[in-house]
């Protein structure tokens, strides 16, 4: 029962360490001078600290850093592979919507006749 | 490494890409994207057991996804604005739906091996994640000092916009 919890609570430390990283590089790559950048950096880097200290120190503690953060990104991407069938169960709902879609009738153009 | 260099450049790809045309950096993203992809899928050494399972399994994934995405696009592109629609891209669109869709639970449904909980519980750790993250761009948006207001037109600058405003717009010259 013990694995099992910590095994979910890396899980969850692992989603967390994964957008961390990815909202790191999307502030990086978006800077613009009219951004504040500074803060968000300071904020996200200091929780990707704690959620990686916290995976590295009480979860895992016989694993490498290096290893942790790769094990965080495998994870995280097999987990979005695996969900995204019920993403896409929306989007087909929706662009089945758009394909019958009929142009709905104009009352101006009605008049015209 | 060149795993997980091939990731980060397809993240940098999408984030410059997505910052849009007002900024030329933007033009570099479609071009990093490819070489990250191409990075990922063309592995130069023998993988370790971590990437090799994501591998396989992104490999697994990646016809249906292809073939839904370009299902979509086609769909999309078909149904054009001011309801001049080009239904046979459409119904080929369609179809690519329907195949992704086929394919899927042909080939990926049954062999999925992982444990459901597991991937409840990082997706669960994702939603923190951006919740955090949501929570500090507001903190960090009500921190934002408000810009000063300008200040009133001085009269010079009134009758520089005056005499403007007249040889553009005319004016009745007896009020001068």
């Amino acid at each position: 029962m013990k694995i099992e919890i910590n095994d979910a609570l890396s899980s969850v430390l692992d989603g967390c360490i994964f957008i961390s990283l990815l909202f790191l590089i999307h502030l990086i790559c978006s800077y613009h001078p009219y951004h504040r950048i500074l803060p968000l950096l300071m904020g996200n880097v200091l929780f990707l600290l704690l959620v990686v200290s916290i995976n590295y120190f009480t979860l895992n503690p016989e694993s490498s850093l290096f290893y942790l953060l790769r094990e965080s990104m495998s994870n995280s991407i097999i987990s979005i592979l695996y969900f995204s069938p019920f993403f896409y169960i929306f989007i087909t709902f929706i662009i089945i919507k758009l394909f019958f879609r009929k142009r709905p009738e104009d009352p101006l153009l009605k008049l015209l006749d | 490494m060149q795993f997980w260099f091939g990731f980060l450049l397809l993240f940098c790809g999408l984030s410059l890409h997505r910052i849009g045309p007002a900024f030329r950096r933007s033009n570099f993203g479609k071009p990093i994207m490819s070489l990250g992809l191409v990075l990922i899928f063309l592995p130069y050494g023998q993988l370790s057991s971590i990437e090799e399972n994501l591998f396989d399994i992104m490999l697994d994934n990646l016809p249906w996804l292809i073939l839904s995405m370009f299902g979509v696009y086609l769909v999309l592109y078909g149904s054009q604005i001011y309801w001049v629609n080009i239904s046979p891209i459409k119904i080929l669109g369609i179809l690519l739906i329907a195949t992704s869709w086929i394919y899927y639970f042909k080939f990926i449904f049954n062999s999925q091996k992982e444990d459901f909980s597991l991937v409840m519980a990082n997706l669960l750790g994702m939603i923190f994640g951006l919740l955090y993250l949501i929570w500090i761009i507001k903190l960090v948006e009500s921190h934002t000092p408000k810009v000063a207001e300008s200040l009133p037109l001085s009269e010079s600058e009134k009758k520089y916009i005056t005499s403007i405003l007249k040889r553009n717009l005319g004016g009745n010259k007896d009020e001068d």
